[in-house]
């Protein structure tokens, strides 16, 4: 056959390989390599191996090998959909004919959904009772229900990891704002954002969201309160002054721009457009005496620009001279 | 002739290959753990093993152990006028096992493998090496311990194809590695650990116990003497709660005895904080690996706290399974490092063998993000080499240059996982001049990452200009030591006077008797002063017709005085 992939080719298979036979042939050949010493060929055939092994595993899904035979090639199978918990678990195609170990694991699901319908049953009624929860306060009670005996089989966290991580995903609901920094102190997103890679689509969207929310508290110290006011603001069920509806409008509009992923897990998605209608509507004679604000990027220490003080200092210069001169006039 | 080696964080251990498979070597005891303590005696000599064990007690200020947990580091510990650091003083173990072996195999021994802890950074692995130097050894392979434990495993079920996890808690680091064995091939697929959990903790949360319970006045506590005592008396009942359902803690206090009685569940719910960090790992391993607990066939205990019951059952609990206890978790390191000098040497026996590790951390460069709006976001960290790759590896990526005309790159690496560099470790940094006259897009820098089987990382950078790369060297590193710092410290540990291998054993009974002559009062004190006094009478005749008989009633003596005491028992290292 003269169309067999050259991943196959290497292992001297066809197209009628599984994933069996590729690993008998990996293992040949691989005792003919000195890995230490020819680094090179090894990965070349590490390489193979693992398209030819992932090959076999979608191959074979396709081909809709449903039997036992099956039961070895979901291992090559990638993160994402092995780890999307509701499919990976009701999946009919067990690993292990052993219908024991289904049981075992439906169970684990169940005992882990239960406890996290619990967790949020609390922290939603905590979240509407007060103005504003503490991180320490919810990571607390996320520890408590985390180390609850029926989450003792590993696993557990990690269904509870996933059901958290698409929570946050569907958009924002009081207290979302502070579950964000909880789950990621309490399962490490920070720590490790490979955790957030094997969480799918979710994981992706958070993976975002967070790298956002880190430039914001990276920030030159003024412009993070500020930006922080606006946000509290923006979530705060009140209208806010004319004034600041039209000075801060841009910086609003900007700031969605730059952390869309971070504003859609922490916000409500319509509240930038509506401070921008109500600033719009503004009638001109207050808006025309209202200086309106840009986002800035400065950041807390900038290593890198080593004249990027005595630039900053002319600029404010200028714009204090700037605003001398209108105000005077 | 290649020897395996592991140097343990309590105790150390070697094992050569022979023809009837891995065999451990007996030291000049007869005792096949050697504990990882140095101490200098009087007379200057140095003492190794036991008998400075037996001295941590009596001469803690001239003693040191888990000096392990320093490696990497520049920390030193002083031994009566000498300091030492964790390199050295690991050389000097090396040195004792090199020679044990080589009494046993009666030909000199120069190359080894040493086993490390899997989560081992960059420079401890370096350390671990100049160890090895230091002690007059090539150091052939640096193992990962997990791993070692999987090859002794592997070894006996190599036509079989199976999937196992080796749940590896030694004395001061925790390492977990998911591996699968299939047609001879032993492919480690993920690793995690922890380098700063093992058996020595459950230890200071006993002592701790001791003392609130107690009430133990600060300036007591804080004693040296007094936290040597306590240590070993704490090891001794960690120890025995794993054969019986009780212990008690008892010491000497200003001429009282305290004492605090201990069962399994005060135990367990002491420990409860190091317990739960045994999951995280085991979490992480599983999810790299993308497995479920339910597709493994086994659970293989490795590293001497892993005896503990409590750690077994936490074991159980996590799995929902029993682990298999098949071999002696405090040798199947050494074994497995045995092994693979067996097929460093291409022992025929093992030709349809193979063994591939992974890398157990990322490593990468620092970079500038832009977020959606175009601003730009600093400090981020961008792997190049994701963790449990395959190794060996090679990859290169390249990148552009934040503004036009930039004269120079400057590339830090560092090694972790976390998404900003500042929470990594900070291996090295590199400059690359740039040519001025180009824009930003033509200033690419291809960026290489080779890391190899011992896990040392080699970092190199070539831009357009300048194809012929420049490489990274990781000096500088306080915890990492230079060739040159190397050779010095060479000719120091070559002035050093070691106790001769020959009269080790009565060395150490000696220290053994000066230990319990310190913790006893009144008769029975003096009574053993007797004895310790026509043993030393014995040993100076030099005749071995009366030495024998003399040694023979010292160790008599001190084993009536030691089970007839509260003195509890010095714990026994023969597993």
């Amino acid at each position: 056959m003269d169309n067999v992939p050259y991943f196959l080719e290497r292992f001297a298979l066809d197209l009628g390989a599984d994933e069996r036979a590729i690993r008998r042939a990996y293992a040949r050949e691989l005792k003919l390599i000195d890995q230490e010493h020819d680094a090179e060929r090894f990965q070349a055939l590490r390489r193979c191996y693992d398209i030819a092994l992932h090959w076999a595993t979608t191959h074979a899904e396709h081909a809709g090998a449903a039997d036992e035979q099956a039961e070895p090639e979901r291992d090559g199978a990638q993160a994402g959909d092995g780890q999307e918990p509701p499919d990976a678990q009701s999946d009919p195609q067990a690993e292990h004919p052993a219908a024991q170990i289904r049981a075992m694991e439906a169970a684990i699901e169940a005992a882990s959904d239960t406890v996290v319908g619990e967790f949020l049953e609390e922290f939603y009624a905590l979240a509407a009772s007060v103005a504003v929860v503490q991180i320490e306060t919810a990571r607390a009670m996320l520890q408590r229900h985390l180390g609850d005996p029926r989450m003792e089989a590993l696993g557990s966290r990690d269904i509870a990891e996933a059901r958290i991580a698409a929570l946050l995903v569907e958009g924002w609901r009081r207290g979302h704002e502070v579950l964000l920094p909880t789950a990621m102190m309490e399962f490490g997103w920070h720590e490790d954002p490979r955790r957030l890679e094997q969480l799918g689509r979710p994981g992706a969207i958070l993976n975002e969201a967070l790298g956002e929310r880190e430039h914001f508290f990276a920030q030159d110290f003024t412009q993070m309160e500020l930006q922080r006011r606006l946000i509290d603001a923006l979530r705060s069920e009140k209208r806010p002054s004319d004034t600041d509806l039209v000075r801060y409008a841009d910086v609003v509009a900007g700031m969605e721009l730059r952390y869309p992923n971070w504003f859609h897990v922490i916000l409500a998605s319509n509240k930038v457009k509506q401070w921008c209608e109500l600033a719009r509507v503004v009638p001109l004679s207050v808006s025309q005496n209202i200086t309106v604000e840009k986002l800035d990027d400065k950041r807390a220490s900038d290593k890198k620009g080593s004249f990027g003080w005595p630039v900053g200092i002319v600029i404010w210069l200028i714009y204090q001279l700037v605003k001398y001169i209108f105000n005077n006039s | 002739m290649i020897v395996g080696i592991d140097l343990g964080t309590t105790n150390s251990l070697i094992a050569v290959w022979s023809e009837a498979g891995p065999r451990l070597i007996r030291n000049s005891l007869g005792e096949i753990l050697t504990p990882s303590c140095v101490s200098v005696d009087e007379d200057g000599s140095i003492l190794v093993g036991r008998a400075a064990r037996e001295r941590l007690q009596t001469h803690p200020e001239q003693t040191a152990a888990v000096f392990k947990r320093y490696m990497g580091s520049d920390r030193t510990v002083k031994l009566g006028k000498k300091s030492f650091r964790a390199e050295e003083l690991s050389a000097l173990i090396l040195r004792a096992l090199k020679e044990d072996a080589e009494a046993d195999l009666g030909h000199p021994v120069t190359e080894a493998i040493i086993t490390v802890p899997a989560y081992f950074s960059e420079a401890q692995r370096q350390a671990t090496r100049a160890a090895g130097q230091l002690a007059g050894l090539r150091v052939d392979r640096l193992l990962n311990e997990p791993t070692a434990a999987a090859l002794a495993y592997g070894i006996h079920k190599r036509d079989a194809e199976t999937r196992f996890l080796v749940f590896d808690l030694g004395g001061g680091t925790f390492d977990v590695s998911v591996l699968d064995l299939f047609e001879g091939v032993m492919e480690v697929r993920a690793t995690a650990g922890d380098n700063y959990l093992g058996g020595e903790d459950f230890v200071l949360v006993l002592n701790e116990l001791f003392i609130q319970r107690n009430k133990i006045p600060q300036q007591v506590a804080q004693d040296s003497r007094f936290v040597q005592r306590l240590t070993a008396a704490s090891e001794a009942a960690k120890r025995q709660l794993s054969e019986s359902a009780t212990a008690s803690i008892s010491l000497n206090v200003d001429g009282a005895v305290v004492s605090l009685e201990l069962d399994e569940a005060l135990l367990e719910q002491s420990c409860a904080s190091l317990l739960a960090r045994l999951r995280e790992p085991v979490e992480r391993a599983l999810r790299d690996s993308n497995l479920r607990p339910s597709q493994l066939d086994n659970i293989v205990l490795a590293g001497g706290a892993t005896r503990m019951p409590i750690v077994r059952r936490m074991v159980a609990r996590l799995f929902g399974r029993f682990p298999s206890v098949d071999l002696n978790p405090d040798e199947v390191v050494a074994l497995g490092a045995a092994v693979q000098a067996g097929l460093k040497m291409k022992d025929a026996a093992l030709n349809e063998v193979v063994m591939t590790d992974v890398a157990p951390y990322s490593m990468g460069i620092e970079v500038v993000r832009t977020l959606p709006d175009g601003s730009s976001s600093y400090g981020h960290f961008d792997p190049i080499i994701e963790r449990n790759s395959v190794i060996p590896v090679s990859r290169v990526q390249s990148y552009i240059p934040m503004r036009d005309k930039q004269t120079e790159l400057e590339l830090n690496v560092f090694q972790g996982e976390a998404r900003l560099v500042k929470d990594n470790i900070k291996l090295g940094g590199l400059k690359i001049p740039l040519d001025k006259s180009k824009s930003r897009q033509d200033n690419a820098v291809s960026v290489r990452f080779t890391y190899d089987v011992n896990g040392l990382l080699q970092v190199e950078a070539s831009t357009e200009d300048q194809p012929k790369p420049y490489s990274l060297v990781i000096e500088g590193n306080p915890g990492v030591l230079s060739e040159r710092e190397i050779a010095e410290r060479l000719a120091k540990l070559a002035d050093l006077k070691i106790h001769p291998r020959d009269r080790m054993e009565h060395r150490t009974l000696l220290a053994r008797a000066e230990r319990i002559y310190q913790q006893l009062l009144g008769r029975e004190r003096d009574w053993i002063g007797g004895q310790i006094a026509m043993f030393e009478r014995a040993l100076e005749s030099q005749d071995a017709r009366i030495i024998a008989p003399a040694q023979r009633h010292l160790g008599d003596a001190l084993a009536h005085i030691e089970s007839n005491s509260f003195l509890g028992h010095e714990p026994d290292p023969v597993g």
